[in-house]
């Protein structure tokens, strides 16, 4: 098995599949949303933001400057996008835990 | 009064167009609040069509003062500490999530106090990983020195 390129915390990659879902207008406000939807936890929107500086910082997602509005004071808002290198690393990601999956006895966890 | 009696009725007298300026400036509160869906606007602009200009002019000057006092603004004290941790090319977004979701409480017709409660409380959760953040970032020193200069 290949060597993962670098390994993603699970927040991390809840901050990916959501960009992925919200694409191409996905901001803290509504990956947090749908993260909250989809998984039932409720993250601050200061750990998103962490998570997708270490994101940034990996070269696994991009920012674009959106508009603002009065509801949000007049600051604008910032989209990300999930790069090659991040969609990479997500596919590692699941695959080693489709191989740490496979054969197991534990019949729930090998569904 | 009734809205009905105020779109039909004749507002010739002051004790009636006092009573309409009354009524407007209660909708117009109501309409601020985020309570709006529990009126008829198009009424509503029929009652301000028979107030005469110059008691529009004094009704919108109360509206105004009334949004002065009503506007709902998220505890400054909450940005102030959020914009000390924060990455600096992250706190406009960041605020502006903020100021999003404070203004999605208020809307839902939560009380400016539990919004802000709520704000705050958000705040506090976002600290920890920004600060943990800026310390890999910078170090703790700089931090600090970032804290300071900011």
């Amino acid at each position: 098995m290949s060597r993962p390129v670098e390994d993603l915390g699970l927040l991390e990659q809840q901050v990916l599949l959501a960009c992925l879902r919200l694409h191409p207008n996905g901001y803290g406000v509504t990956i947090r949303d749908e993260i909250q939807r989809r998984t039932a936890r409720e993250y601050s929107p200061g750990s998103i933001y962490a998570a997708v500086e270490r994101l940034e910082g990996k070269g696994y997602v991009e920012r674009r400057k959106g508009e603002a509005n009065t509801i949000r004071g007049g600051r604008a808002k910032v989209h990300f996008t999930v790069t090659a290198p991040g969609r990479k690393a997500l596919e590692d990601a699941w695959r080693v835990v489709t191989a740490m999956r496979a054969d197991l006895k534990i019949p729930e966890l090998a569904r | 009064m009734t809205n009905d009696d105020l779109i039909s009725g004749h507002l010739v007298d002051e004790v009636r167009v006092e009573k309409a300026m009354v009524e407007a400036r209660f909708l117009v509160v109501k309409l601020m609040a985020g309570t709006a869906k529990q009126i008829d606007e198009r009424r509503f602009f029929e009652i301000m069509e028979q107030i005469d200009k110059r008691q529009f002019g004094e009704i919108v000057d109360a509206v105004d003062e009334i949004s002065r006092n009503e506007r709902r603004e998220p505890p400054w004290l909450a940005e102030s500490l959020l914009c000390i941790f924060a990455r600096a090319k992250d706190i406009e977004a960041l605020m502006g999530d903020f100021e999003e979701l404070f203004a999605r409480d208020c809307a839902s017709g939560m009380s400016k106090r539990r919004a802000s409660a709520r704000y705050w409380a958000r705040v506090l959760r976002s600290i920890g990983p920004q600060m943990w953040q800026a310390i890999r970032r910078v170090g703790l020193l700089g931090l600090i020195a970032a804290a300071l200069r900011r």
